[in-house]
């Protein structure tokens, strides 16, 4: 039966003599070594276009999701890693294998005609796979891809006539952007890779006709045939240091399950885990190719470097100077190439013995210095040298960033794109935003070290531990909490020494001394009821005051506490404060008071009243400017409660003190506004409050 | 393997097969041969199954969850909802969103469906189980799925697709289709924060979708 399918195949289509086209010509010759590259590369090429289909399922190109569905590949699809670490490292391999074929084909003198032909496809693919992989590396659009790009489209620009129209075109316009990743993308899946499969044919075509004059001439002499077992073990050994490489850990490690809300755990995380789902999970162990953190133009990234195969490019860049430099990175090669495109012509007849020598001699230097200065791109980046250790540093640095936006990512990526991720997270742009704003005078533990700051360390800001060590530290009158809040910590200590005198006199009375402990027992309880951030209102009068008396909660036994020792001056539900009006304490350290106290620190609310009532205003850096974003459609609003605070701040300097103008003055010189945009205060209030989620605008969910 | 050689194969292969080969070297070549076929196929498979399962894309990537979700509070169904003329129930429609996640991207408040809240202010309320007189209705039509609106005029829902109307207990009056408009679970929780006697509720309603054009409410997994 199938017989006469067969024959109905073939009387109608006539497919044999298709397969007689391909496979007549096929002689012993085709398994020497020197042969076993071109059925090596073609098997490469098999890979990469199978894994390439294979990624297209998924790839999205675009600067809002070409990250996302890279990292989805990576992470979120069974054996992703395994389709994109084979299609990564299959690419390194081609460039390898073609840089070896040429090597060896130039070494044996197979360029020299009758082998020019050979030798010219043989060049055309090596040009076509390095625009290939070039085209398809800044794919993933990731910081690495991102900037690798713009050196490699500056190398281009700097061509003097076609340069910039190149530029220009594959760029889209003038930056990288939308367009970019959609050309990129439609040379390296259709244009490039049908190029490099009619590239491939012709190579292999014109291998077959010079195999087949070998053969003639070897026949001649007797010389004995090869081992038909070369190509299939190349392939399989191939293959088999192809799959390895993917299980070298180089991406970021995800670790799903702390970071996913409820729910949402992928398939693997559920309870019945199977063997195989660990193996088609992998990537999420860091298997397959890097990815960087998400492309983000407004992100510094100074370590910018092409891939490996292409260093040596880099370090001709680098090492040369003057005005000729970009010059001779374009023009070295492509002479070279050109010089490599002509030899065969010159290498008839008689000359072709000199020919040959010429060609292993030029062609021994240029792996040598290809090589060399690979090696030495290599030694500056990874050697032992201060350069080399500031790469590192740099290096650790887009690692933990990469590392966060995959965490990140693995709850979902915003709409507007994968950058928003670590822009919207506290972690990252909140703390670099505090690193901008707060920390000329804010330390936050030894996250950032701020040396000589003029006010409390706001690491663990708001929680028991971080009020009462603040507490304890005004203490000592040099602290630099006691001199910003030099009013409250000159109580403090009077109430130790208060306390301090009844233990000495219960002491002598032979009473044990109980006056310092019970009062740091209070202000222990003041600290962790002012960490919970109340807000409640409490009773003050009835029976409804006296049950509360008697509760023994913890927001009860606090307010107490409160009510004895801070009442006095400090406000809490609208009560309190006295004529000292200190700040307000409702809701004291939670992101609403953090809110207020950034938009206008010296109101009535906050440190306003100390700001008349203390003397430091001659050490203008002891206080706090006002941060609020001056541009926004709120910022007039936000002016005329500043004119109303100010007014207010104005009455309480009384009008018969004789230093009123100067104190004024000087009011007004600390009272400044600093503008930061609502988002970057969102960021910063968030770092702060060490809360993680990411912030977004955008309507509530209920009303 | 001799006598099987194709014409076409290359000179060598006969060379080295055909002739002079004594039987050992034959079975030696045979078993290597085997062997070595073996060792591919496995290799195929090895790397051909995971690109299956990746085509296949086993992972589970799941409706949005059910769950109670606030929609709206009760004291907005007196003062914004409709009245009706015969009953004096009170018809209401919420949007019940969610933050979706679609592959890898997530669109936060994204609209999962929406619900016509009829409420009965002559019943008294028990939250947990509002019964009768708080019925939560999916506003997609059980024929096949089109938006169900509220007819003031003749106080009816109706569907304008294929005509379907419902009463306000969703039982169908006209029209194809085949089963009464689905019934969603709802509850009330006290608002602590208000201030008004009665207290004031949220709604809460657990959102789900149902397999349309068949006679049964049978939830789509
Ligand atoms: S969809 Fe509603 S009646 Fe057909």
């Amino acid at each position: 039966m199938w017989q006469s399918w067969y024959n109905w195949l073939e009387e109608r289509f006539g497919y044999q003599r298709l397969k007689e086209f391909l496979t007549s010509g096929v002689t012993s010759r085709s398994h020497r070594w020197r042969y076993v590259w071109a059925s090596g590369l073609t098997f490469v090429f098999a890979i990469q276009v199978l894994t390439g289909i294979l990624l297209m399922f998924a790839y999205s190109p675009g600067s809002a999701s070409a990250w996302g569905s890279v990292y989805f590949v990576q992470y979120e699809l069974p054996f992703g890693w395994l389709v994109r670490g084979l299609h990564h490292f299959a690419a390194e391999a081609m460039i390898v294998l073609m840089a070896a074929y040429l090597l060896h084909l130039g070494l044996t003198g197979m360029h020299l005609p009758p082998g020019e032909a050979v030798w010219w496809t043989a060049l055309l693919l090596f040009a076509a796979t390095m625009a290939t992989d070039l085209t398809g590396n800044p794919l993933p659009w990731d910081q690495k891809a991102y900037w690798a790009l713009q050196v490699e489209l500056n190398i281009i620009g700097g061509i003097p006539g076609l340069g910039p129209l190149l530029q220009y075109w594959i760029l889209g316009g003038t930056e990288a952007g939308q367009l970019t990743l959609t050309r990129l993308y439609a040379l390296h899946v259709v244009v490039l890779p049908v190029v490099l499969a009619f590239l491939l044919l012709s190579h292999h075509l014109a291998l077959r006709r010079y195999l087949q004059q070998e053969e003639k001439m070897d026949s001649e002499n007797g010389t004995r045939s090869h081992g038909r077992w070369r190509p299939q073990v190349a392939r399989v050994v191939l293959l088999v240091i192809l799959a390895s490489l993917c299980l070298i850990p180089q991406a970021m490690p995800l670790n799903s399950h702390h970071d996913r809300p409820a729910g949402q755990e992928p398939a693997s995380d559920t309870a019945e885990t199977r063997a195989w789902l660990r193996w088609a999970y992998l990537g999420r162990s860091g298997c397959g190719a890097a990815l960087e953190a998400p492309a983000d133009p407004n992100v510094d990234y100074p370590i910018a470097r092409p891939k490996w195969t292409y260093w040596f490019l880099f370090q001709l860049r680098k090492s040369l100077e003057g005005p000729w430099a970009s010059w001779a990175t374009v023009f070295g090669p492509v002479v070279v190439l050109l010089v490599l495109f002509v030899l065969p012509l010159a290498g008839r007849g008689r000359a072709r013995w000199w020919i040959h020598c010429v060609s292993v001699v030029l062609l021994l230097v240029l792996a040598t210095a290809i090589a060399g200065l690979t090696a030495w791109a290599w030694w500056n980046d990874y050697g032992p040298s201060a350069s080399a250790e500031k790469f590192q540093e740099e290096l650790h640095k887009q690692r933990d960033r990469a590392q966060r936006a995959i965490q990140l990512a693995a709850r979902g990526i915003p709409v507007e794109g994968p950058a928003e991720l670590l822009r919207r997270d506290p972690r990252t742009r909140g703390r670099e935003l505090y690193q901008t704003h707060c920390a000329t005078c804010h330390g936050f533990g030894t996250l950032i070290p701020v040396k000589n700051a003029v006010a409390p360390d706001l690491h663990n800001f708001g929680t028991q531990d971080w009020i009462y060590q603040l507490l304890q530290r005004m203490r000592d009158e040099t602290s630099v909490e006691s001199q910003v809040m030099p009013q409250m910590a000159s109580w403090l200590r009077r109430e130790y020494e208060r306390a301090a005198r009844a233990d000495a006199r219960a002491q002598k009375a032979g009473e044990p001394p109980q006056a310092t402990a019970r009062l740091e027992e209070d202000l222990k309880r003041i600290a962790a009821w002012l960490a919970a951030h109340p807000r409640r209102a409490v009773p003050q009068e009835g029976p409804q005051r006296q049950a509360f008396e008697q509760d023994t909660s913890a927001f009860a036994r606090g307010y107490l506490a409160y009510e004895t020792h801070c009442l006095r001056c400090h406000v809490y539900s609208g009560i309190g404060g006295g004529d000292t009006n200190g700040p307000d304490l409702t809701g004291y350290g939670d992101a609403d008071w953090l809110r207020g106290l950034l938009h206008a620190p010296y109101s009535r609310q906050y440190y306003g009243p100390s700001v008349v009532r203390w003397s430091r205003l001659a050490n203008p850096r002891s206080w706090m400017p006002a941060f609020r974003d001056t541009e926004n459609a709120n910022a007039q609003l936000w002016q005329r409660d500043w004119e109303r605070t100010w007014n207010e701040l104005e009455q309480m300097v009384p009008e018969n003190d004789e230093k009123r103008e100067q104190r004024l003055q000087a009011m007004r010189r600390v009272c400044t506004t600093l503008h930061l945009s609502e988002l970057d205060r969102e960021l910063i209030i968030r770092f702060v409050l060490n809360d993680d989620r990411l912030v977004f605008g955008g309507p509530a969910v209920l009303p | 393997m001799s006598e099987a050689t194709p014409v076409n194969l290359p000179d060598h292969a006969r060379d080295t097969t055909g002739t002079a080969v004594n039987k050992a070297a034959h079975d030696r070549r045979s078993f290597l041969k085997w062997v070595w076929g073996g060792l591919k196929t496995a290799l195929a498979a090895l790397l051909g199954v995971p690109a299956l399962i990746y085509l296949a894309d086993v992972g589970r990537r799941q409706r949005p969850l059910r769950g109670f979700r606030r929609v709206a509070r009760l004291s907005d169904i007196l003062q914004h909802g409709k009245t009706s003329a015969t009953t004096g129930k009170r018809i209401y429609e919420v949007v019940v969103r969610e933050t979706r996640r679609d592959a890898w991207m997530i669109h936060p408040n994204q609209v999962l469906g929406r619900v016509w809240l009829v409420h009965d202010p002559n019943q008294k309320i028990e939250p947990n189980d509002p019964q009768s007189a708080l019925v939560a209705f999916s506003a997609v039509c059980p024929h096949l799925g089109c938006s169900v609106r509220y007819d003031a005029m003749d106080d009816r829902f109706s569907c304008p697709c294929h005509a379907g109307v419902f009463d306000l207990s969703g039982q169908v009056l006209e029209g194809p289709p085949p089963r009464p408009m689905d019934r969603l679970q709802v509850r009330l929780v006290p608002d602590k924060s208000s201030s008004t006697n009665p207290p004031d509720y949220f709604v809460e309603v657990d959102y789900q979708e149902f397999v349309p054009d068949i006679p049964q409410a049978i939830p789509r997994s």
